[in-house]
């Protein structure tokens, strides 16, 4: 007996001493820091995290252009579909608007994934060259996080660093506009001095954060702050500095002679193109875009519809510009090849391979060419609003579009006060860029939201030039309140 | 006592005259029945002392029976009326003494060996004579090993396996029958040499010798400290259920049983004793046979089922430790009976169809809908004005149009069919079941089947070893609605959504394609097309084995060990074809996915039962266990299909293969534990349990947690000054008190995690892969652990006609494993913490009545009442969090529709009022409100200011109910037996997403009430003009939350027992019965179905594997879109060979 119960107890003693290996976690799907930032790869990987950031449908898929050009006199939400985009067309959004709330919450997530690899890689042993280019890379999308922020909501927390669960900063207070601006000026600064130029970065990486992609988001980031409280005095010329930066890489920037070829998905990251979101490789990384642009005719769900103010005003040039026909339309081919009358729509973005359904592969296009010729003006007409220069980017855009007679072109003559030119300048910006989520922080930038908003019957009040802090991060953090 | 009863039966043979003309018979024949030497002894040498004084020889015999406590035989015809005793003595041998009064008479007397004294006439000769007979119970199921006893000796026999017996008696003698847990009988045998005797269920004494399944082990019911419900037997196979966690609807007083929606094998959550936690768990613990952690019972059959146990309080869950908080449910299956071959057959087949429709708009109502809200738009909106969708005259040609919900639902078949075998030796014993289970869903193209075979085995090697093994192998095949993109989006939703205008097919036979006119009205598919044309189903092969051995070391000491499997195989093919809707959008979708996922326990016990001094009873269990669960998962996709022929066989065919997936956990629990019961003198019970869990799911500085628990209980009806008290048959008072746990988190919770996810680049895009923090890690992460205290009665009264079990309960759960939101500024929306604690106290009552006991009627009734009061008490030092989602159904989704609140329960529906409608632009001018118009609502200004914003949200309503009850009346009349069973909850809340997906709006159809939306000054106070978005846009509005209240007559059932003659060789028992569930409900809710949780499968923890629970936990109370119910009627047969 004496045997048995010794043996029992053995077994005892043997579970207990193998217990705690039996109770250890022993990942299988996952990573872990003990497992990861341990070499280039790991890099690369996490880098890849901040991009994937910007894919979801709540953020460069679908929310992008609702808070931004659904909030503006270009687009209008489909009737009765969803008040968080209704909400935004007429002005009337609150604190609890999901495509706020998205759109505050994403370019966190980009942030916090961003500030992992900020503070990760650089201790890892590597090329150093790869890896200020991988941290400038980061640092880029970090300032593009705090810009979209900051354009949209004003004061936000700035957060800089992984947060933990004893973080004074997983309970932050909002920054100032100036704090924002600087962090955002110094990423950008970092990014532009450390990442590869276009033209070096190779056709697999396409779509990474060039240096001229930093410099043109410097520009409009300091042209942004020109026109803030925390505006210096130096920032248009930084602006222009940044912008001929950008015009003058030639190897790696152009304009595209037919505007039609910068949004044919058969001709991705063409030499227009100076950042975008990218979408498109198979498998799963298509986008909702044409289904939300398009009429149920071509076979969109017709979430938005460009507002008719624009689509019968905006090009005062009617067919001879090319974007008129080009970008919007009242009229669409079925599938039965019947062309049937629509209510206008953008139709801009387009896929040859798309049919239906959330699977087409456009890009989503942040910066742009075109873009910088436009800022290069804004900053030249800042600088010195007689500089006859400052119609040169303007006008060079407008001649690829078809308008390139004389009448057509902008000059001290026809255009000649400050105010003159800002007017053309935004009206020029909305039909180059509809669509593609600029109007409303350019009606911003410039104090125009109120007079745009008011010629298509919408009153917007001072509550709702910036978007209100979401509802759900006021009741959680008490600092925000 | 039992003597004074003997003696009493004695002089009831006093009339058979013939008795005594065998009687000397009784020397010849003693030796062959005198097994009690020492009562003859006894008889012979007892002493006794009388002073009698003129009394009859009657009196003067009877006197003599009391004083010397020996039983005498005799007839009173044969004592002479005439005779007088006068008698003085002290002390005097008690033969001398009768001798003495039987002087001068013809009687003598003899004394047998088992010390029965026989008064005779003398010279009389008694005959033997031979009995024979059969015993059977109420059922007619014969009855082996009844003891027989001749009265007022200690000879007898016992009936054989087929439950006869043959024995010799003296004539005119009486036998007792008896037999454990049945009424004795006493029988005058006179002349009989037949006699067949019926045994009567004892259920008195069987209550209080009924033996429960507790957590390792069994114990008498009447031993218990804890709360403790139990079920079986004649409970469970009175009306057939679908599933094996119907069994426990209603029948348990304080378990609530909720479903998420009424498709075809989906499974229940069960809460027990209210909802202990936040984010972690809050499904019990289910056990089957022995085998701990089976995720859910949909693959258990129900027929299979001996009993279920319910442990409640921590006495009886403690020993269950980390996993025991949610309380714990013991299943136990059915077991070869040792002498009884038994074949039993079930089958019933019967049809489904759907209880309650929603009043939607028909065709014409629509149509006028659609204009009137066009017309509001384009007044509102000149900028974009829309010409109106039909003209008047279009409209007038409608009709009622279609009515989507007859058109997806229909009457469904329901069968099934068991064959069991069960019976064996006392060495090895067997139960083999085999069941085949098909249900058809009520909605088209949906449905459940159950293929399962059992084998339980149980042997004895020698007197002391033993070992058993329970085998279970099932194939489940579910077929879903596969439309389903999200809770409330699928079929059931689309069908309260399509236009009625629209057919359901074309002129040309082919279903129409989707919601017209497009622009005007939401974009959905056709989903009576959607269920017929597109496929899911999610398979579920499962072995489920646990063996055992036990060896008995020593008397007394056991030495247990089990090991168990549950293995389960689980896949699902779903295909979407092009030519429905949601299919055209991807070119045909396929997708397949299957995951193993198996544990296995190890569990090691050595036992200890002795009785000291015949009242220190005390036994101990300790043991330890180990257990690990692993599943591997994946799954892959494909879209992009040019036919539609191969579906899911062969993914290849699509020219967009997406990323798969695949994914490996597990989890593994060691743990030591040991109980000590020790009862005193019948009377004092002490239970001690403790348990030790190591878990890895925990932080590496928390892997263990110790959960120890104490009881006692007083079985008061064992006291003597209550014994007395005729009334009270039994009556026991229990106290508890223990602390448990609750680890019901993911896997891998507390580690520092990094996500994979993807993004494209290059000039052609290329997939690239990406890896991003997922959570903030938190290495002190450890067990939530519920302090529990019961105090409870056990009370029966009338011999147990009325028994009642009351129980009140308080739990205190802390170190919440709360998912806490954080600012998303960080990134994360939450982190997991150990904090905050939640009480739920409540009081329960089960209440058992046998109203009527008569020969051809009886009537028991049931009743169960619950109550559970639940409080948040802390939340990591915040009041308020705010909880749930309501879809996109609010199209405010970002706010939510709960709130956890110091002070308040889990569950309280946040929100604002609403307080009419505004009538004139005056009244909203007084009111202050800016950005309303006449018609839109009146949304409470709770804070003054004048602005509708989140500060005047309150607690507008409760989830959870306040009590819970059911009543259950089982009514036999000869033949037949009726059983009505009732239950309901009330005094909750639902939040009817329906209702607010289909009121206002032109995205789906419409309550047919919006009809009468306001349209002018005092023409409506309760719904807002059509055009109003005044309530959406709000959020949450109280005019949308119903009182949840409901009285279900759940299952009213009508058997008849077809009589079979004892004789038959071939049937044994028959009956049929005919049942109907859910045939009523009575309750002022407006969906489909007040039993609703239609969040409830994100809230529950089955399987105990998934990766991320928890957030949607607090879901409560919302019903949107969900699968209706169906009222089933079924007709069935139960043959016994």
């Amino acid at each position: 007996m004496k045997i048995k119960i010794l043996m029992a107890g053995v077994i005892v003693a043997l579970c207990l001493a193998s217990c705690k290996k039996f109770l250890t976690e022993q990942p299988y799907s996952f990573l872990t820091p003990t497992n990861f930032y341990k070499n280039k790869g790991d890099a690369i990987a996490a880098l890849n995290g901040v991009f994937s950031t910007m894919q979801p449908q709540t953020f460069y898929q679908r929310t992008v252009y609702t808070v931004s050009d659904n909030a503006s006199d270009l687009m209008y939400a489909a009737p009765g579909s969803s008040t968080d985009r209704n909400s935004l067309t007429d002005h009337t959004f609150a604190s609890v608007n999901g495509e706020i709330g998205n759109w505050y919450i994403n370019n966190y997530k980009m942030i916090k994934n961003a500030n992992d690899v900020i503070k990760y890689v650089p201790p890892i042993s590597m090329d150093q060259t790869d890896k200020a280019n991988i941290v400038g890379n980061a640092l880029f999308l970090r300032a593009l996080g705090y810009f979209n922020l900051m354009t949209a909501f004003g004061q936000v927390p700035l957060i800089t660093e992984p947060v933990t669960a004893a973080d004074p900063n997983l309970y932050p207070k909002k920054a100032s506009i100036a704090a924002i601006y600087d962090q955002i000026v110094s990423d950008l600064q970092y990014a532009e001095a450390n990442c590869y130029a276009e033209k070096n970065i190779v056709a697999g990486d396409k779509g990474r954060v060039s240096s001229g992609a930093a410099s043109a988001l410097l520009a409009k980031v300091l042209l942004t702050r020109a026109k803030s409280t925390a505006a210096k005095a130096t920032d248009s010329q930084d602006a222009l500095t940044e912008c001929n930066k950008v015009i003058g890489d030639t190897g790696s920037y152009g304009l595209l002679s037919n505007y039609a070829d910068i949004f044919s998905s058969d001709n991705k990251y063409n030499k227009e193109i100076v950042f975008a979101v990218r979408f498109g490789a198979a498998p799963n990384v298509g986008n909702i875009i044409l289904r939300m642009f398009y009429p149920t005719v071509l076979g969109g769900y017709g979430s938005f519809f460009i507002q008719n103010n624009f689509f019968n005003n905006g090009f005062p040039s009617g067919a001879r510009d090319i974007r008129k026909t080009y970008s919007v339309s009242n009229q669409a081919v079925d599938s039965k090849g019947v062309t049937q009358a629509v209510t206008p729509f953008c139709y801009k973005f387009k896929d040859s391979q798309w049919h239906q359904d959330n699977n087409s592969r456009s890009d989503w296009f942040v910066l742009r060419l075109a873009e910088v010729y436009l800022l290069q003006s804004e900053a030249l007409n800042n600088i010195n609003p007689a500089d006859p220069n400052k119609f040169n980017g303007i006008n060079t855009i407008r001649a690829r579009a078809g308008l390139n007679l004389p009448t057509d072109q902008f000059n001290l003559t026809n255009t000649p006060t400050s105010d003159n030119f800002v007017d053309v300048l935004l009206a020029e910006r909305a039909r180059e860029l509809c669509g593609e989520g600029q109007r409303r922080w350019d009606l911003l930038r410039f104090g125009k939201l109120k007079s745009a908003m008011a010629a298509v019957g919408v009153t917007v009040d001072d509550n709702h030039l910036l978007f209100p802090i979401p509802q759900s991060e006021q009741d959680v953090n008490p600092n925000l309140r | 006592m039992k003597k004074e009863i003997l003696h009493d039966q004695v002089f009831s043979v006093h009339r058979y005259r013939k008795l005594l003309l065998m009687l000397n018979w009784i020397f010849a024949l003693a030796f062959l029945f005198c097994l009690d030497v020492s009562a003859s002894s006894y008889s012979q040498n007892v002493k006794v002392s009388l002073n009698l004084k003129d009394v009859s020889l009657k009196k003067a015999i009877y006197t003599l029976e009391q004083k010397g406590k020996t039983r005498f035989l005799y007839s009173e015809q044969l004592l002479p009326q005439d005779r007088q005793i006068t008698l003085n003595v002290n002390d005097v041998l008690l033969l001398d003494v009768l001798n003495t009064m039987l002087e001068n008479t013809n009687l003598d007397y003899r004394v047998t060996d088992d010390g029965l004294v026989v008064i005779a006439p003398k010279g009389a000769v008694i005959k033997n004579i031979r009995v024979k007979g059969k015993v059977v119970d109420n059922n007619g199921e014969s009855l082996p090993g009844v003891s027989i006893k001749v009265l007022g000796t200690g000879t007898g026999t016992v009936t054989d396996a087929k439950g006869q017996y043959e024995i010799s008696v003296p004539e005119g003698a009486s036998l007792i029958f008896s037999y454990i847990g049945f009424v004795s009988q006493t029988v005058p045998v006179g002349t009989a040499t037949e006699i067949n005797i019926t045994l009567k269920v004892d259920e008195a004494r069987q209550k209080l010798n009924e033996v429960v399944v507790v957590g390792y082990g069994t114990q008498r019911k009447s031993d218990l400290t804890g709360s403790v419900a139990s079920l079986s037997g004649k409970d469970l196979d009175k009306t057939p259920v679908i599933g094996a966690d119907q069994m426990l609807q209603g029948r348990i007083s304080g378990l609530q049983l909720t479903q998420s929606d009424g498709q075809p094998g989906s499974p229940t959550s069960i809460r027990i004793r209210g909802t202990n936690s936040i984010n972690s768990g809050n499904e019990p613990l289910y056990v089957v046979d022995g085998f701990a952690g089976v995720g859910n019972l949909t693959s258990i059959n129900p027929s299979d089922i001996q009993s279920i146990e319910v442990l409640k309080d921590a006495s009886a869950t403690a020993i269950y430790g980390s996993r025991g908080a949610n309380g714990v449910i013991l299943i136990t299956t059915k077991k070869g009976k040792a002498g009884q071959q038994t074949i039993n057959f079930d089958a019933y087949s019967g049809l489904q169809h759907i209880a309650h429709k929603i009043p939607l708009m028909d065709a014409t109502q629509f149509g006028r809908y659609l204009n009137e809200y066009y017309t509001e738009y384009n007044a509102a909106n000149p900028s974009t004005a829309k010409a109106l969708p039909y003209t008047d005259a279009q409209i007038a040609g409608f009709g009622t149009g279609t009515d989507w919900q007859d058109a997806l639902y229909r009457t469904a078949p329901i069968q099934n069919y068991q064959l069991s075998f069960g019976g064996g030796s006392n060495e090895s014993r067997y139960y083999l079941s085999l069941n085949h289970f098909d249900q058809d869903g009520i909605m088209k193209g949906t449905g459940f089947r159950r293929e399962l075979v059992r084998l339980n085995l149980d042997r004895n090697i020698g007197k002391k070893i033993k070992m058993g093994f329970s085998s279970q192998i099932s194939y489940n095949v579910q077929a879903v609605d596969p439309t389903i993109t999200g809770v409330g989006y699928g079929a059931a939703g689309g069908a309260l959504s399509m236009s009625p205008i629209v057919p359901v097919t074309d002129n040309t036979g082919a279903y129409t394609f989707a919601n017209a006119p497009s622009a005007y009205v939401g974009t959905y598919g056709n989903p009576v097309a959607g269920v017929e044309l597109a496929t899911d189903q999610i398979t579920n092969a499962r072995g489920l084995i646990n063996t055992y051995g036990e060896y008995e070391f020593i008397k007394g000491f056991k030495l247990k060990s089990s090991i168990g499997i549950d293995y389960n195989n689980a896949g699902e093919k779903s295909y979407l074809p092009t030519t429905i809707y949601i299919g055209q959008q991807t070119s045909g979708a396929a997708y397949s996915s299957n995951s193993v996922s198996y544990s296995w326990l190890n569990e090691n016990t050595l036992s200890y039962s002795k009785v000291f001094n015949k009242i220190h009873a005390i036994d101990v269990i300790v043991g330890f266990s180990l257990q690990e669960f692993k599943t591997k998962a994946f799954s892959t996709a494909a879209q992009g299909f040019f036919t539609d022929n191969l579906g899911t066989d062969n993914l290849a065919l699509g020219a967009n293969v997406l990323t798969p997936q695949s994914n490996t956990y597990k989890n593994t629990i060691a743990s030591y534990f040991g109980r000590v019961n020790y009862r005193l003198m019948e009377k004092y019970l002490f239970t001690f349990t403790m348990r030790s869990d190591g878990s890895s799911r925990f932080g590496l500085t928390s892997k263990w947690g110790y959960f120890p628990s104490g009881a006692f209980a007083w079985r008061a009806s064992e006291e003597d000054f209550i014994k007395n008290i005729k009334q009270i048959s039994d009556l026991k008072v229990r106290l508890s008190y223990g602390v448990t746990g609750n680890q019901e988190i993911g896997s891998y919770q507390s580690l520092s995690q990094y996500a994979i996810n993807s993004y494209s680049l290059g000039t052609t895009p290329s997939r690239v892969v990406g890896v991003a923090p997922n959570n903030i890690s938190n290495p002190n992460l450890s067990w939530e652990s519920t302090a529990s205290f019961d105090l409870g009665t056990d009370f029966g009264l009338f011999n147990n006609r009325i028994s009642i079990t009351a129980d009140y309960y308080r739990k205190t759960t802390s170190n919440l494993l709360l998912n806490f939101s954080i600012p998303q500024s960080s990134g994360y929306s939450n982190i997991l913490l150990n904090a905050g604690k939640v009480q739920n106290s409540g009081f329960e009552i089960a209440l058992t009545t046998r109203n009527v006991e008569a020969k051809n009627f009886s009537w028991t009734s049931t009743i169960n009442y619950a109550t559970n009061a639940n409080k948040v008490l802390d939340m990591n030092g915040t009041n308020n969090i705010l909880v749930g989602t309501t879809g996109s159904y609010i199209v405010t989704n970002g706010l939510a529709p709960s709130i956890l609140r110091i002070g308040q329960p889990i569950g309280s529906f946040y929100g604002y009022h609403f307080d009419g409608i505004y009538q004139t632009q005056a009244q909203i001018t007084a009111a202050g409100i800016s950005g309303v118009v006449p018609g839109d609502a009146i949304i409470r200004d709770v804070d003054g200011n004048k602005i509708i914003n989140g500060n005047d949200r309150e607690i507008i309503g409760q989830a959870a109910p306040k009590f819970i009850y059911s009543i259950n009346n089982t009514l036999s009349y000869k033949n037949f037996d009726l059983s009505i069973f009732v239950q309901g909850v009330d005094g909750n809340k639902i939040l009817n997403l329906t209702k607010y997906a289909h009121s206002g709006g032109t995205s789906a159809n419409e309550y047919t009430y919006m009809a009468d939306a306001w349209n002018g000054p005092g023409s409506s106070n309760t719904v807002p003009r059509v055009f109003s978005s005044s309530i959406h846009n709000a959020g949450v509005v109280d005019n949308y939350l119903e009182d949840g209240s409901y009285l279900r007559l759940q299952t009213v059932s009508l058997a008849y027992n077809v009589p079979v003659s004892q004789k038959s060789r071939v049937f044994k028992s028959s009956t049929v019965y005919f049942t109907v569930q859910n045939l009523y409900t009575f309750t002022k809710y407006t969906g489909y179905n007040p039993e609703i949780n239609s969040y409830g499968a994100q809230n529950l923890n089955a399987g105990t594997q998934n990766l991320n629970p928890g957030s949607q936990n607090l879901n409560l109370g919302a019903d949107v879109n969900s699968y209706p119910p169906s009222r089933t009627l079924l007709l069935g047969v139960k043959l016994g060979f």
